[in-house]
C-alpha cells in the first residue's frame, strides 16, 4: 500500500466507525447508515484495487477508470442536489405550518366594524 | 374603536344567514390594497387579508379599509397565504369562500357570477376565466405565457380549463375543506386544479374580467418565472 492508500483507507475506516458509533448511541434507523457504509466500502475497494475501476470502465465501454469515476461523481452530485432540495422544501413546508399556526392564533380585527 | 378580544368580534361576523368570506392574499400591497378593499368590503363585509410578511403598511391599510388581517410573520408565498385564508374562513364557519387578488385586477361584480352556480348547487368550485370573459390591456407576451400554462395544465393535471392561473375562484365549504395546498409559492394555482381533479369536485369556469395596469404587470410572472413555477410543481410532487 502506498501512502495515499493508507491515509484514504484510514480516513474512510474512521468515517465508518463513527457512523456505527452514532447508530449505537442514538438508536438510529439502519437504512441510511447501511447505504453510506456501502458507499464507503466501495470507495475503499476502488482505492485498494484501482485496476478494478479501469476494468469496470472498459467493460462498460467508457475507456478509462477516471472517466467512470467522473460520471459517477456527476450522478452523485445530481442525486445529492435533489436530496438537499427536497430537504429544503420539507423544512419550508414545516416552517409554513408554524407561520400559519401563529398567524391564525392572532387575527387582527378591522379598525371599524362593517355592518353585517 | 379598540377591540379587546378579536375572537368575540369574530363571533359577531358569524351570526346571520349565508356566510361568504373573501380571501385576499397580499404582499407589499399597501399602495393598492386600500382601493381594492374600498370596493370589496361594502359588497362583502367578511373579508380577510392574508398579509404574507409584508414590509410595508399592508396590514394597517387593510384594517383601516374594514378587512380582517391574518399576518404571516415570515413571507411564505401566495400558495401558503391562500391556504391560511381558506383555513381561517373555514374556522369562521364560511359557507362560501372566494379568493380575490389584492392588486385590483379583479372586478367585485364578478364575485356574484362566480357564486351563482355554487348557490344553485350545480358545482363545488367556480373558476374565473379571463379567456371566456374580458381582458383589459393584456400584453401579448402575457397571453402567450398563460396559454402555455393552460396547455401544461392539460398535460400534467389532465384537467380542461381555459385559464389555469386565475386568482378569482369560489369554493363551497365542502370543496374548500378538501383543498390542502402544500405548494407555498406560485405553483399553487396548478395544485388547486390537481386537487379539484383528484377529489372529483364538480367545477365550472365563469367568465370574468381582468384589468392589467403597469403596476400589476410589474409584479406579474415573467417567462423565466413560468418555467421555474412548472419546475417547482413537478419537483414538489415528488417530495412528501
Amino acid at each position: 500500500m502506498n501512502l495515499f492508500q493508507i491515509l484514504a483507507v484510514s480516513l474512510l475506516g474512521l468515517i465508518i466507525v463513527g457512523e456505527w458509533l452514532r447508530v449505537a448511541r442514538h438508536r438510529l434507523g439502519l437504512g441510511g447508515p447501511l447505504f453510506r457504509t456501502l458507499i464507503w466500502l466501495t470507495a475503499i475497494g476502488f482505492i485498494l484495487f484501482p485496476d478494478t475501476l479501469t476494468y469496470l470502465a472498459r467493460w462498460m465501454g467508457i475507456g478509462q477508470g477516471a472517466n467512470l469515476l467522473l460520471y459517477l461523481l456527476a450522478l452523485a452530485f445530481i442525486a445529492v442536489s435533489f436530496m438537499l432540495y427536497a430537504r429544503t422544501v420539507q423544512l419550508r413546508r414545516q416552517m409554513t405550518l408554524l407561520v400559519r399556526h401563529l398567524a391564525l392564533s392572532q387575527p387582527l380585527p378591522p379598525h371599524h366594524q362593517p355592518k353585517v | 374603536m379598540t377591540i379587546a378580544n378579536p375572537q368575540s368580534l369574530l363571533a359577531l361576523y358569524n351570526v346571520g344567514m349565508e356566510k361568504t368570506w373573501i380571501i385576499v392574499p397580499a404582499y407589499n400591497e399597501a399602495s393598492r390594497i386600500g382601493e381594492t378593499l374600498r370596493s370589496l368590503v361594502p359588497a362583502y363585509p367578511q373579508v380577510v387579508v392574508i398579509d404574507d410578511g409584508s414590509r410595508d403598511a399592508t396590514s394597517e391599510v387593510a384594517r383601516a379599509a374594514g378587512a380582517w388581517v391574518v399576518r404571516h410573520e415570515v413571507n411564505s408565498g401566495q400558495g401558503a397565504a391562500l391556504q391560511t385564508g381558506l383555513t381561517f374562513a373555514l374556522n369562521q364557519g364560511a359557507d362560501y369562500l372566494v379568493t380575490f387578488d389584492a392588486d385590483g385586477q379583479h372586478e367585485v361584480n364578478d364575485i356574484a357570477q362566480l357564486l351563482a352556480p355554487l348557490h344553485a348547487g350545480a358545482v363545488d368550485v367556480a373558476l374565473g376565466s379571463r379567456f371566456l370573459g374580458t381582458t383589459v390591456n393584456m400584453p401579448w407576451s402575457r397571453k402567450v405565457i398563460l396559454k402555455a400554462g393552460v396547455l401544461f395544465t392539460r398535460i400534467v393535471s389532465n384537467i380542461k380549463v381555459t385559464d389555469a392561473h386565475n386568482g378569482l375562484r369560489a369554493f363551497t365549504r365542502q370543496a374548500a375543506s378538501q383543498i390542502h395546498l402544500v405548494q407555498d409559492r406560485m405553483a399553487h394555482a396548478s395544485e388547486v386544479l390537481d386537487q379539484i381533479q383528484a377529489r372529483r369536485l364538480r367545477y365550472q369556469e365563469v367568465p370574468v374580467t381582468i384589468r392589467y395596469t403597469a403596476a400589476t404587470l410589474a409584479k406579474g410572472q415573467s417567462s423565466l418565472q413560468a418555467v421555474k413555477i412548472a419546475g417547482e410543481l413537478l419537483l414538489g410532487r415528488m417530495i412528501k
